[in-house]
């Protein structure tokens, strides 16, 4: 049990469990014995993906929730500056450690009714008739292999019983399920809380997994993973929306920013396709407040036909402004990030080519705008 | 930037009000009924409106004078945008939005849906369909007549299906007059379809047909018919659920909001898949109150449909009134596996709470658990995935072919 921040108290607080996996004992390249019927292997992204999400912890604000406590579990487990005085070394993501740590962060959560929950989990999962979330020590039992692991569905019912009335659950594990898994009725996963047949889940809660289920969710070795990142981009203002004057993100929003913060990302890496997948009773809670100023967008831009797009000069202004972002003549579609905001768009031609054009109605609003200029 | 939206802003002759704008926006498109969200922006880009209007209808709402954006999306996710400028002095400013493309929201029952070319292409695109190759089916027709079951057998050909195109299973519709039919998997013969017909083989030219047959004798002919199972969809339930698949929670609460009640409910009562659409969606979204007695009367008329006892369970669950979940539970597993995915979840979550609570318990979740490892195993034919469908637009209604196939079957 590694608490990095404990301000617990009474009061409307965000209690954060942050859990990064990349390295498994028993799975390949694991230097313990092998679990051979699954053909899994170490990975890459988890535990940066883990310290991306728990440096928005860090920086976390809303107009009347305050940080209560901040846990985390890391393998290979590491320490940690900047939560205090002294590195702190956070534990191993095994299945005890995480099962201690989700009882005291449910039991942190439910010291207020106005709390923030909030569940963050990277590494494996497998699918069976539920997503099972693999902690590092999975295989440790071989006959059972999913006693080092959580159900996730088990779960997410056990906090059913929390007073915390706005539960946020990121799951950005692969949702595959395996050979092995259809001869077993079930998987038989740690269940930490026991769900309560007279309290099912009634939170305003936003459950979003990085895949669909029986699908693959993908990452960079040594980066945070696609889904992180468009969660902490949605996070930080793609998943704002802009209501008396200052921009915050509401749960309402959020799903639908990842999912096509995600589709995007999956568009310019040309990476193989990942269906993020909202799910839950978001209700509109306010999940962070990003204050008045506007966030930074995705801005692309397509000149149609490609001829045109080749030899166009392109040009965003704001309304009635100067020329902020200027692109030269080159081939495939322009993509800047900008302020949200209203925008002019020119779009230049060489003598005697095409006609210039210029539109000064561009609304760019999270979680980005995609401009079509079609002079055919 | 959005390419079909036709604007039109134009002063309108009754003033109301001396320091009021007016703002009304009308949406347009060939699928009239069809929920968007209607979000009014200021010039600060402050949301000041964000609402739930039907294609084909009007929003009329009083607004300070000023500049606006207006923005309109449908559940299949495409977008219109326009800028508004509203006077003062209570002139009307009208703004006209029309979705040109998004001729109907045709949502994901529809099964087996190979005659799509576009569909097609992106299943091989995506190269990730649950039906990678053309797989032949035995197929059994049962027709209620006379008190007795007359049976069809042959081999229909199903294509490769992709997201949308899942195949579900309703279990047996009951000793009514509908005929019945089962679609077998030939890989492992334990999946199966089920679902209501029209009273008359070969098909007749009824108000709602939900079989094509792209081919009229496949016996006579030696070939394969190849089948086209579809819906012919209601906008508010298909959009819904479009918006539910989607990730727009706020298209799904917007909607709700607006849209159902009691009364509104009882009407789709006639659509008894669409209407479970419509009953998961709200449980989802905790509108129990929403739901009263409906549920219910799903139950009541259709007992054949296993997802109307599931939906019914998990709002007993979420009402705090759990005796009678387990019955309900016995009775969704007497009609069968579940038409959706969320039917699934609703199974076993409900078992998870109810376990060591309730007599027994254990004898149903062990049930379950079989049943559902079946259903799970053959995912591809056994469950239409509320999570996993993709919306999908198409430029003709498919009942238009329908009814050519029709005609083309009694010629």
């Amino acid at each position: 049990m590694t608490l990095l921040l404990d301000r617990s108290q009474a009061t409307p607080q965000l209690h954060a469990l942050v859990v990064g996996v990349s390295a498994y004992d028993h799975l390949i390249g694991g230097g313990r014995d092998r679990l051979d019927a699954y053909p899994l292997s170490q990975l890459g992204s988890p535990v940066p993906s883990a310290l991306a999400m728990l440096d928005w912890v860090k920086a976390y604000t809303h107009p009347s929730v305050t940080v209560g406590s901040v846990e985390a579990l890391l393998s290979p487990s590491q320490a940690l500056n900047g939560w205090g005085p002294a590195p702190i070394p956070v534990d191993d993501a095994r299945i005890d450690a995480l099962v201690n740590a989700i009882s005291g962060w449910f039991d942190r959560c439910n010291q207020h009714p106005d709390n923030i929950a909030l569940f963050y989990f990277c590494g494996h999962g497998l699918m069976r008739t539920g997503p099972a979330l693999l902690a590092a020590d999975f295989g440790e039992t071989p006959k059972n292999p999913f006693d080092q692991s959580i159900d996730f569905d088990n779960l997410r019912l056990g906090m059913g019983s929390c007073k915390a009335s706005t539960q946020l659950y990121f799951v950005d594990a692969c949702e595959q399920s395996h050979q092995v898994l259809v001869t077993q009725l079930a998987l038989n996963a740690r269940v930490p809380l026991p769900p309560d047949v007279n309290a099912p889940p009634r939170s305003d809660h936003l459950v979003l997994h990085a895949a669909a289920p029986l699908e693959k969710a993908y990452g960079v070795a040594n980066q945070p993973s696609r889904f992180t990142s468009a969660l902490l981009s949605s996070l930080k203002g793609l998943g704002g929306e802009k209501r008396n004057g200052r921009w915050s993100v509401p749960t309402s929003k959020l799903g639908d920013a990842v999912v096509r913060t995600v589709d995007r990302l999956c568009a310019i890496d040309g990476a193989p396709p990942q269906k993020a997948t909202p799910t839950g009773s978001p209700r509109g809670a306010i999940i962070c407040d990003l204050g008045v100023t506007p966030p930074r967008v995705p801005l692309a831009v397509q000149v149609l036909p490609d001829a045109a797009n080749h030899v166009a000069e392109l040009v965003v202004a704001p309304a009635g402004g100067p020329p902020l972002v200027v692109r030269p003549p080159q081939p495939g579609p322009w993509r800047i990030e900008i302020d949200a905001g209203i925008y002019s768009l020119m779009a230049r031609f060489p003598p005697a080519t095409f006609q210039s054009l210029s539109r000064d109605d561009i609304w760019v609003l999270p979680p980005g705008a995609d401009e079509i200029v079609d002079i055919t | 930037m959005t390419q079909d939206g036709e604007l039109e802003v134009a002063p309108a002759p009754n003033a109301t009000s001396a320091t009021n704008g007016r703002l009304a926006v009308e949406l347009t498109g060939s699928a009239p009924g069809a929920p968007a969200i209607v979000d009014i922006l200021d010039a600060d880009l402050n949301m000041v409106e964000n609402r739930e209007v039907r294609l084909g209808s009007v929003l009329e709402v009083p607004i300070a004078p000023g500049q606006y954006l207006v923005e309109a999306r449908l559940p299949s996710g495409e977008r219109t945008r326009r800028r508004v400028e509203v006077a003062s002095g209570g002139n009307e400013s009208r703004v006209s939005l029309a979705f040109a493309r998004s001729s109907h929201e045709w949502m994901g029952v529809a099964q087996y849906a190979d005659s799509s070319v576009a569909r097609r292409a992106r299943a091989k695109r995506r190269g990730d369909s649950f039906v990678p190759a053309r797989c032949d089916c035995s197929v059994s027709v049962l027709r209620r007549e006379g008190g007795r079951w007359l049976a069809f057998d042959g081999v229909l050909t199903a294509g490769p299906a992709d997201d949308e195109a899942r195949m579900y299973a309703i279990a047996d519709p009951g000793p009514t007059d509908a005929l019945r039919v089962v679609l077998i998997s030939a890989a492992d013969g334990s999946s199966r379809f089920a679902m209501r017909l029209p009273t008359a083989w070969p098909l007749s030219a009824p108000s709602r047909l939900e079989l094509i047959v792209h081919t009229p004798s496949h016996q006579e002919q030696g070939s394969n018919p190849r089948v086209t199972l579809t819906r012919p969809g209601d906008p508010l339930f298909d959009g819904l659920v479009a918006f539910a698949c989607a990730g727009d929670t706020d298209g799904v609460r917007q909607t709700t909001a607006a849209s159902f009640g009691e009364a509104r409910l009882l009407d789709k009562l006639n659509d008894p898949v669409g209407a479970v659409l419509g009953a998961y969606v709200l449980l989802r979204m905790r509108e129990v109150d929403r739901l009263t007695t409906w549920t219910q009367s799903l139950t009541a008329r259709f007992p054949w449909l296993p997802d109307g006892f599931l939906a019914l369970a998990w709002q007993r669950v979420l009402e705090g009134r759990t005796g009678d979940v387990p019955a309900l539970l016995a009775q969704a597993m007497d009609a069968g596996p579940p038409i959706f995915s969320e039917g699934m979840r609703i199974l076993g979550d409900s078992l998870t709470l109810l376990r060591g609570k309730s007599s027994g318990g254990s004898e149903l979740e062990a049930r379950v658990f079989t049943a559902r490892s079946a259903w799970m195993h053959n995912r591809p034919f056994a469950s239409f995935d509320l999570k996993r469908v993709e919306r999908y637009s198409t430029e003709a209604n498919p009942t238009i072919d329908t009814w050519q196939l029709g005609e083309l079957l009694r010629n």
